[in-house]
């Protein structure tokens, strides 16, 4: 009996230390998405944006209601903290799968917002980042006609559970705390807007470790996908016999190799596989190495293109620096070597085309 | 005789007593007409009484018979008669006759353990019916056959069965120790006997396996352990037992290989989800929503918007309402067994969701953690994991989700010490020492 009576003042003693974290489902407010940008005031530098999503009993077309809430503050913890009084349930960052940051944030500093990322333990590393243009809050404001759940057209776009783009680069949160601390390799970052009725993801903005420095096209996007993280479900086209031919990539390879000269050639050789995906002119299977010869020389031409421009810029995305350090046991003097010749580096790639089938039977 | 036992018995109105005479010799006989077979006393005694007029003829048939016996210690006697024999004096000498009334004569079929395709024949309340129906299905020389008597009123008969080259002698040792120990007045049932056995009242799982099925007691006698049968219970008790033995059922070694090994795996998925279900249900709603996706959390906040208690007091609502369920329809008559299904789990179960009283998603945790726990084989052990997944609701009250990891870890801790008669409960593979003798004893066979 005293047993019990012992046990049962052990659990409600910890009733009252369990209880700062005993919440309802339905007192909370979930945060989906958050976006933040600078303003560039000397107050008031950080516009907090947060969509939060409403619980309905009714799923359907048109009934994802969100609610969106924005503050400007001195810092973005404060800002949060003060929106807590803005909405009548408790703030949950734990579904948060998406982090916005608005052109202007981008373009000044990225420190400050991944130091609040960093040491919110509510805050999933499974985070998707992105760069919104041309403000985290005019994107998070738009509302995609689509969209069933608050929040799910994020998802979807970035998650590879939705669509699955070439252009759309994906980046986790985890993998930009590495990249924004690593030696030789700097981060990078997808750029959303919104096309008022869905969200247009086909940019990459390029940092290096504190803001960005280049802004790759969509063309360019698409090739430092393939290039750089092998991306498959792609696409290359070329001009042949003066119509365009369109090759659909159905696996990639890639294998980097960086000699230990004065000045360091990257050797950067692919293996592409696909099949014709569109040709205006009668494709024979003799012609095909003939079609494969050209594919390779303008694949090659663009992407050594492509590299130089990133390295004009001073970021090393594809993570060289790192692979010179992994590769040759670099110490302190290596990576100052590296960093001093880096903008004289030369890019040497090579690539193998095969095209498994015309795409037709005959 | 007759006035001395009638003295002995308080002159009860069931005993009949008479004298026959058949003009040569003249008997006494007494027996409880209820309690004996009347169509044997008549075959048996009274037709070789009536037509056998010499009295060697008759002093033959007094030997050679084989259920006939001298009764010569007259203390003994009113026992004899309470267990069904006929009492007969002849010439100043008392014998008696074995004719106890057989109420079971043929096996009983299967009520609770069911199979589709195995044997239907169940254990009867006759302890005698039972041992050969063990018999035919164990058929080796080496079974020993037990008989001890227990229960100061009832004194109701307790069998051992086990194959002298296959037990292992230290699981013997201890249960002869402790069925000396047992002290009840009346034994009823084998639960009962169970209870005695298993030493600590305060075990939340069962160490002995209770079964009606003649072919696993079989099954588990080949395999070294010790079966034990009561008289007037339709159970047998096999031990000792690990925890794998209750996930076991019989059909697993008669249907189709793939499709009985997915059964099993299906079965311990659904111990789990019994255990943890309304648990995990508390943590993931009030402590830690971030573990499901997106869209479930939402469709859960969406359910629970319109519920006015937390999430505890509706997961006691709802497997307070299910457990009353089954509770009555056991107790209720099977005729009117199906109105109480219908009234709770389909009108109750759609309107207090209506109500507001609950969420539509705690009443699918209700429905999966009742259904769950419906698919283990054994009883005894559905009732602990149903008691034990309280012991998880209540840790996830204060704990959330690191609670129930916890506790759940803890569970498997307490299994991996509970033994079973000195046998590891949560041993993989057969203990060693069970495995050695094992080992042992088909050598012999074969020697």
């Amino acid at each position: 009996m005293k047993k019990v009576a012992f046990l049962l003042l052990a659990l409600s003693c910890c009733a009252f230390l369990g209880s700062c974290g005993f919440k309802d489902i339905d007192k909370r407010f979930f945060v989906v998405a958050m976006g933040i940008d600078y303003t560039g005031k000397t107050e008031t530098p950080y516009l907090v944006t947060l969509r939060l999503a409403i619980p309905a009993t009714k799923i359907g077309e048109g009934l994802a209601e969100s609610q969106v809430e924005q503050l400007e503050a001195p810092s973005i913890a404060e800002a949060v903290r003060n929106l807590k009084s803005h909405v009548d349930k408790e703030l949950d960052f734990g579904q948060c799968r998406v982090f916005l940051f608005g052109q202007s944030l981008i373009k000044h500093s990225m420190e400050e917002p991944l130091s609040w990322l960093g040491r919110r333990r509510d805050i999933q590393l499974i985070s998707y980042l992105a760069t919104a243009e041309p403000s985290a809050n005019k994107v998070l404001k738009a509302n995609p006609t689509t969209e069933r759940i608050a929040g799910n057209a994020f998802f979807l776009t970035f998650g590879k559970e939705g669509t699955i783009s070439p252009y759309t680069v994906t980046e986790y949160l985890f993998d930009s705390f590495r990249r924004f601390k690593e030696k030789g390799l700097d981060p990078y970052l997808p750029t959303i807007r919104f096309d008022g009725n869905s969200y247009v993801v086909e940019h990459l903005a390029l940092l290096n470790k504190t803001k960005q420095q280049l802004m790759l096209n969509r063309r360019e996007t698409l090739l430092f996908n393939l290039s750089a993280n092998a991306f498959a479900k792609s696409g290359i086209a070329v001009n042949y016999e003066g119509k365009r031919l369109v090759l659909y990539i159905s696996k990639v390879s890639k294998q980097v190799r960086i000699t230990k000269d004065n000045v360091p050639t990257v050797h950067l050789r692919l293996k592409i596989q696909g099949m014709v995906e569109q040709t205006a002119v009668t494709l024979m299977n003799r012609n095909i190495p003939q079609v494969e010869k050209l594919l390779e020389n303008h694949f090659n031409a663009n992407t050594e293109r492509l590299l130089a421009k990133i390295r004009d810029a001073g970021v090393d995305p594809y993570g060289f620096g790192l692979h010179y350090l992994a590769q040759y046991f670099g110490d302190e003097q290596d990576w100052k070597h590296w960093r001093e010749v880096y903008p004289q580096v030369k890019f040497d790639v090579t690539s193998r085309v095969v095209i498994d089938s015309t795409g037709l039977i005959r | 005789m007759i006035e001395q036992i009638r003295k002995e018995l308080q002159d009860p109105s069931d005993l009949y007593t008479n004298v026959l005479d058949n003009g040569t010799l003249r008997m006494e006989l007494c027996f409880f007409p209820y309690l004996c077979d009347q169509g044997l006393i008549n075959t048996e005694l009274i037709e070789p009484f009536t037509y056998r007029f010499h009295p060697d003829a008759f002093n033959r048939f007094l030997v050679s018979h084989p259920c006939l016996d001298k009764a010569e210690d007259p203390k003994g006697w009113t026992n004899l008669l309470l267990k069904g024999a006929l009492l007969f004096k002849l010439e100043g000498t008392v014998y008696r006759l074995e004719v106890p009334r057989k109420l079971h004569d043929k096996p009983d079929s299967v009520q609770i353990e069911n199979t589709l395709q195995g044997p239907q024949s169940a254990l009867t309340e006759d302890v005698d019916m039972n041992i050969s129906l063990v018999r035919v299905r164990y058929n080796e020389p080496t079974l020993s056959v037990e008989r001890h008597v227990l229960g100061e009123a009832s004194k109701s008969r307790v069998v051992l069965l086990y194959d002298v080259e296959r037990v292992n002698r230290e699981v013997l040792e201890l249960v002869n120790e402790r069925l000396a120990q047992v002290k009840v007045n009346m034994l009823r049932a084998t639960g009962q006997l169970m209870k005695e056995l298993s030493g600590k009242r305060h075990k939340l799982f069962p160490i002995i396996l209770q079964t009606e099925r003649p072919d696993r007691i079989a099954t588990m006698i080949e395999r070294g352990k010790v079966a034990m049968l009561l008289d007037g219970s339709r159970f047998g008790l096999i031990l000792p037992v690990r925890l794998f033995d209750f996930m076991h059922a019989m059909d697993d070694d008669y249907e189709f290989h793939w499709m009985s090994k997915f059964l099993l795996i299906l079965r311990y998925v659904a111990m789990t989800l019994t255990i943890t279900l309304p648990a995990l249900y508390i943590a993931i709603v009030s402590y830690n929503p971030e573990v499901l996706r997106v869209q479930l959390t939402l469709s859960i906040a969406g359910s629970r918007v319109v519920v006015p208690y937390p999430s505890f007091i509706e997961v006691f609502i709802m497997l307070f309402m299910i457990e009353a369920l089954i509770e009555a329809s056991l107790r209720l008559p099977r005729s009117i067994g199906s109105t109480a299904t219908t009234v709770g789990g389909l009108i109750l179960g759609q309107s207090i969701q209506q109500a507001g009283l609950v969420s539509s998603i705690m009443i699918i945790v209700t429905s999966v953690v009742a259904i769950s726990n419906f698919v283990i084989p054994n009883n005894g052990f559905g009732y602990s994991i149903r008691f034990v997944k309280y012991v998880f609701v209540v840790i996830s009250i204060f704990y959330g989700l690191l609670g129930v990891v916890v506790l759940f870890f803890s569970l498997v801790v307490y299994w991996c010490n509970l033994r079973s008669f000195g046998q590891p409960y949560l041993s993989f593979f057969r203990p060693r020492e069970e495995a050695s003798v094992h080992r042992a004893g088909n050598g012999a066979n074969e020697g």
